[in-house]
């Protein structure tokens, strides 16, 4: 019989919640993305903001001491994402965790992962080809002389726009995985205009590379990628559960105020039943979340049916919310003054990244064998 | 995982293996299927030792005070006991709405003379309890119930009809909330009352279900004479008793659908293979995996969410509206689970009974049906989603 996941917050995580929500109600209001949309050559995201999230030692602090961090467990910083979620931050928080979760399993690349915990480089991950196929096809890598040759073209790469290095995966002849690190500068970048407003490009490439580039790991490629792959979706997933409480608590806040036939529409029991429908799903998306980031500190051997659990449910229960949300505002939802828009429309972003819950739900069932 | 429970878990263990009953290790099939006991509850050979050794520990209510029979253990020991139960796949040793419902209440809102009377057999399943909450003009609106109880000297004389009372016909007593006053408004006139089955006046009658199968009867007073002394709490505060006990009771059904759920996915699994001839290892056609893919993720997440839950709430506290979210959650999963095992049968869905339908069929088609109960019984989802709208919401009433 396995232990039971430890599924309930520590004290160290209930304060450093506190203190993430107190930095982001002063920094952080939801309006600003508007105010970076609208503002041409914006970043898309506040470097100010991501600084002062590293000097609090935020972006590392699950790593080990020996790898730099702070031996926190990586349930603290799923719950930190959370904090970011509600407000929608766009700052490179996914990219950074991913090529964090990359890099502590490289063999070469060590020195880097300090500079993106300390907030000095951004890292994005330039994975994207066919849907969500996480394995190259396209994007090959071939000897040449002590070096490589590199060429493909990766779509939707977030965070790539503002990024120092990109990491890059490609295939190699014997059809196995590689990775390399490339200054994002040396690329061809087509900025994307997304709905959600993250920065993110599209990237095409036919570069020479020293042997150096390519990222090594101590216990292959194709592990490393996968375990991070699924690491960052749990991440992600409880971003996606913090944006869900945030539109949630908007529309419950909404049905008791606005009045209609003389009451508030919250007393209406369609739209009450309505309301605990959504609660009650994000509250087993939440168990979900906070199980997958219990097991990777666990060190699970489940944690692909984990990732895939966390992030098939955190895309359905955002979506339920986030459409719920706009129909029970009513018309106030529709318009682009209100905030409660961009919650559907960063659904719809972090739907499409890292699969969506068709996507994962085959994946589950892979791993069952069926 | 600290090394005291790690301690216990090795010494419960050991203990299990010496002393389970050959005959029933390998035979768990949910977390309500033992031995139901009572004054005329007959087990077998291998449920009666089983039950003698499960007492001598006080594992039968393991969480209860030693006081009454129970094992004094933490909730995370209780946890072990449990998963150390799974592990031998052990039926549990009694089962019954004593342990889950009256007994929790009891050691709550009880007087010192109801425990010591009540508890200790329950935790040895002498006594079978049965819930008389339901009326036939108040169901989901419970507060409307108007079974009587008026009292005369030391006795209440009680009169009335209780509906969808789970196994009252094989009870020895009844847990009742009836009216002291009917001037009060609804909620302030109700008192919780125990009363024995045998009494003169009491008649039942079971309820046929779509199922084929009657967990349910009516319940009859007819001028019954209860002693004063069966009022637990105070006269005409009964409804927080009440609510309490509903509390007991979602979480109870929350935890039995999930023991029901684990095995959903090998289940529909195999059915859908046996449907389609597809081989083990073959993957399924897209439409059934995903729906298995989806009937199994969520049952993992409802049961992170009971975990969950049971990790934040104290050792012996009474369950907050959060078991409003297992019960509607729960129902409405096993409602799912089964209507797609019933897809996948397919047109062997049909059968109600006999050849030339295999039995796992059959069952299966008596379960879609028993399952519509589910999000009727204990409080229907809608009272449950009005639970959460207004008690953790605030949305207002």
């Amino acid at each position: 019989m396995t232990q039971p996941l430890k599924l309930v917050p520590s004290e160290d995580q209930v304060t450093l919640c506190k203190q993430a929500q107190g930095l982001l109600t002063q920094q952080a209001p939801v309006a600003r993305l508007r105010h970076y949309r609208d503002t041409a050559g914006h970043p898309g995201f506040d470097a100010g903001l991501w600084g002062k999230i590293a000097g609090l030692g935020w972006i590392h602090l699950h790593l080990t001491e020996e790898e730099g961090g702070a031996g926190l467990p990586f349930a603290d910083l799923c719950a930190l994402q959370e904090q970011f979620g509600k407000v929608l931050a766009p700052e490179p928080w996914l990219s950074a965790v991913w090529a964090t979760e990359l890099l502590r399993r490289s063999s070469s690349h060590r020195r880097l992962l300090a500079g993106i915990s300390e907030g000095l480089h951004s890292v994005a991950v330039a994975w994207q080809e066919h849907r969500y196929d996480r394995t190259p096809k396209t994007t090959s890598c071939k000897r040449a002389g002590a070096g490589w040759h590199l060429s493909g073209t990766k779509r939707h790469v977030l965070d790539a726009p503002d990024a120092a290095y990109t990491l890059i995966t490609a295939v190699d002849g014997d059809g196995a995985i590689r990775l390399f690190c490339v200054e994002t500068a040396t690329l061809e970048a087509t900025r994307e205009q997304r709905m959600d407003g993250r920065p993110a490009a599209t990237l095409t490439f036919a570069l020479e590379l020293p042997a150096t580039a390519e990222v090594t790991f101590y216990e292959g490629a194709e592990l490393a990628w996968a375990q991070a792959c699924d690491v960052a979706s749990i991440a992600l997933s409880a971003q996606m559960v913090g944006a869900a409480q945030a539109a949630l608590d908007m529309t419950v806040e909404y049905l008791k105020i606005r009045q209609q036939f003389g009451v508030a529409i919250g007393t209406f029991q369609a739209l009450q039943h309505r309301a605990a429908k959504m609660f009650i799903e994000l509250e087993l998306t939440r168990s979900a979340v906070i199980g997958a980031a219990a097991a990777v500190d666990a060190g699970s051997d489940e944690l692909a049916r984990y990732a895939s659990l966390a992030k098939a449910r955190a895309c359905e229960t955002l979506s339920l919310i986030a459409h719920e949300a706009i129909q029970l505002h009513g018309g106030i939802g529709v318009t682009d003054e209100h905030d409660i828009g961009l919650y559907l429309k960063r659904w719809r972003g972090d739907d499409a990244l890292l699969g969506d819950a068709s996507w994962h739900r085959q994946r589950w069932a892979e791993l069952g064998g069926y | 995982m600290t090394a005291a429970l790690e301690a216990f878990r090795t010494e419960v263990r050991g203990w299990l293996e010496a002393n389970a009953p050959q005959g029933l290790r390998g035979t768990r099939m949910g977390r309500f299927d033992g031995y139901w006991g009572g004054r005329r509850g007959k087990p077998t050979a291998d449920e009666a030792v089983w039950l003698e050794r499960m007492l001598s520990r006080g594992f039968t209510a393991p969480m209860w005070p030693k006081e009454y029979g129970g094992a004094g253990l933490s909730k995370d020991e209780a946890q072990v006991l449990d998963q150390e139960l799974i592990r031998l796949a052990m039926p549990p040793a009694a089962v019954g709405f004593g342990l889950t419902m009256l007994g929790p209440t009891l050691l709550h809102f009880g007087n010192a003379e109801q425990k010591a009377e009540h508890l200790p057999a329950i935790v040895d399943n002498r006594v079978r309890w049965s819930q008389g909450y339901s009326e036939p003009g108040a169901g989901s609106d419970l507060a409307a119930l108007q079974m009587k109880a008026v009292q005369e000297g030391d006795e209440f004389v009680v009169t009335g009809q209780k509906i969808w009372t789970s196994h009252a016909d094989k009870s020895d007593w009844i847990f009742c909330l009836v009216r002291t006053d009917p001037s009060a408004k609804k909620q302030q006139g109700i008192s919780f009352l125990l009363i024995d089955l045998q009494s003169r006046g009491v008649s039942s009658r079971p309820i046929s279900l779509i199922s084929g199968s009657s967990p349910f009867c009516e319940v009859f007073m007819d001028e019954v004479r209860v002693p004063a002394r069966n009022l637990v709490g105070k006269l005409n505060e009964g409804w927080t008793i009440a609510k309490a006990l509903l509390g007991f009771e979602r979480t109870m059904i929350g935890d039995a659908i999930g023991g029901q759920m684990a095995q959903a996915e090998s289940l529909l699994l195999a059915s859908a293979r046996e449907q389609y001839g597809v081989a083990e290892g073959e993957p399924l056609d897209a439409l059934s995996r995903d729906a298995i893919a989806r009937i199994a993720m969520d049952e993992r997440a409802f049961g992170l969410v009971r975990e969950r839950i049971r990790q934040t709430t104290e050792s012996g506290k009474t369950p907050g509206p959060e078991s409003s979210i297992t019960k509607a959650y729960g129902a409405d999963l096993k409602q799912r689970r089964y209507e797609l095992a019933m897809r996948l049968l397919g047109p062997e869905a049909v059968g109600w009974e006999g050849a030339p339908f295999a039995q796992t069929g059959l069952d299966t088609g008596r379960e879609w049906l028993r399952a519509r109960a589910n999000s009727i019984e204990g409080g229907s989802s809608e009272i449950q989603l009005n639970v959460i709208a207004q008690h953790v919401l605030g949305l207002p009433k």
